[in-house]
């Protein structure tokens, strides 16, 4: 597994596309410090977009991927190699090397800017560890699709659809369900119900950590409570993991009963 | 609390942050005039509740969470030249305009134009989001801060006001901070 892992890092490394994705957190990173100069406020701006963009790009670059490298999949399943080794292969090669343009587009810019005389040091760690676990798990969802459909359209379709969902769609339910119960003690229900989707279990672990979570009043105290323990911790990135491993073990599945 | 014709002047309320912190807490106050007054990174900067005829001027609303939060049962306050810069949520109202008046204030988060450049804004501010107006009638969606979808249903509610009261505006909102 580690050869065609090594393979499918070093074939998409001279692909342009991890370069370019590299290139624009750079870009991205030096012009939110050269605009307000701030590294703790740039690591609030940026919590905004790794929670959109790197769960949509993981999304559309895993079913690319799966696509684009089709025929030499079919090359590789001629050999006397598991069905597993090659997927779950390809599947990590796709994503350590989406998270390395990630970590490294991001990081050379913050440090130098003096990330580490900063005091938002843990905060940008803990961003950049989401974020690589976002993509984690955006390329494993990809990959579950991609394999479930010839069809590339309906395959790119769904997985769009998939990053609509937990992106968009999945707090507008949330957001109906609280409205329409109002009457009911709802904070409990919030907190499981953040459980279900890693965006917004991102979304809430980065803003816990700023001085924006004063805003978030008793409910907020309630998370506090929960996720400001050391268990609450574990339990999040538990939960983060957890979204990584059943898709992975449904890409192993998947790929062993697979007709090609 | 339940006092009249206070004059609040040049005071500096500053980081009062926390869950249940305020700036400056209004009940039951009247005629009040709140001059030259500085809030910085509060929660909750001024809180307003059952509170008539007060009249904010040139003060300087700064990184707040909340800059103004309207209770309910505020009559006829006036608003007029204060600066609402990078706060969270700017207003936040419950029920109706109730004659309060908002005018020439300077708000960061104005997106308008000047064409005529006497420096006031030619598009009315709506410094009410939907957002707000639902945290303050579902506390607990104050979870979904942040999320894509909030900056979404902003920015409809923006080009088409539905929920928030339609006639609380600033017709003339200014291009540049009062000094």
């Amino acid at each position: 597994m580690i050869k065609i892992l090594k393979y499918s890092i070093y074939d998409l490394m001279r692909g342009r596309w991890s370069y370019i994705y590299s290139v624009f957190h750079l870009i991205l990173g030096y012009v939110l410090l050269f605009l307000n100069n701030d590294v703790s406020k740039a690591v609030i701006t940026l919590l905004n977009i790794i929670i959109v963009l790197t769960p949509l790009i993981g999304t559309i670059f895993g079913v690319m991927y799966y696509y684009n490298s089709r025929d030499f999949t079919e090359l590789l399943l001629a050999q006397p190699i598991k069905r597993t080794t090659i997927f779950l292969g390809q599947y990590f090669g796709a994503s350590i090397s989406l998270s390395l343009s990630l970590v490294i587009g991001l990081g050379i810019p913050f440090v130098v800017y003096g990330l580490f005389q900063s005091a938002a040091i843990f905060n940008f760690f803990s961003l950049l560890l989401i974020g690589a676990l976002l993509t984690f798990i955006f390329v494993a969802l990809a990959y579950n699709i991609a394999l479930s459909f010839e069809d590339k359209i309906k395959g790119f379709g769904f997985a769009i659809l998939v990053w609509l969902f937990f992106a968009i769609i999945y707090d507008g339910i949330l957001l109906i369900v609280m409205v329409v119960f109002n009457d009911y003690p709802l904070d409990k229900f919030a907190l499981g119900a953040t459980m279900f989707n890693p965006i917004d279990l991102s979304r809430i672990l980065i803003l816990l950590k700023l001085d924006i979570s004063a805003l978030l009043g008793y409910t907020g105290a309630v998370f506090q409570k929960f996720f400001g323990t050391s268990l609450g911790m574990f339990a999040a990135i538990g939960l983060l993991s957890i979204w990584i491993i059943f898709p992975v073990l449904r890409i192993a599945y998947k790929s062993k009963r697979k007709d090609f | 609390m339940f006092s009249k014709r206070i004059f609040m002047r040049n005071n500096i309320f500053k980081l009062n942050w926390g869950t249940a912190s305020y700036g400056l807490l209004l009940k039951e106050i009247y005629d009040a005039d709140i001059f030259n007054n500085q809030f910085i990174q509060n929660t909750i900067g001024v809180n307003a509740e059952g509170s008539n005829r007060i009249n904010f001027e040139n003060n300087n609303f700064i990184n707040n969470g909340w800059a103004i939060k309207f209770m309910g049962a505020c009559y006829g306050s006036r608003l007029v030249r204060n600066n609402f810069m990078n706060n969270a949520f700017d207003i936040a109202y419950t029920g109706n305009i109730n004659g309060n008046i908002f005018d020439k204030n300077y708000w960061s988060e104005y997106s308008g134009y000047d064409l005529d450049k006497d420096n006031i804004g030619d598009v009315p501010f709506r410094p009410v989001k939907l957002f707000s107006y639902i945290v303050n009638q579902t506390p607990e969606t104050i979870v979904l801060l942040r999320s894509l979808f909030v900056d979404i249903i902003n920015f409809s509610e923006k080009v088409s006001p539905v929920f928030t009261p339609d006639n609380l505006k600033d017709n003339n909102p200014l291009m540049t901070p009062v000094q």
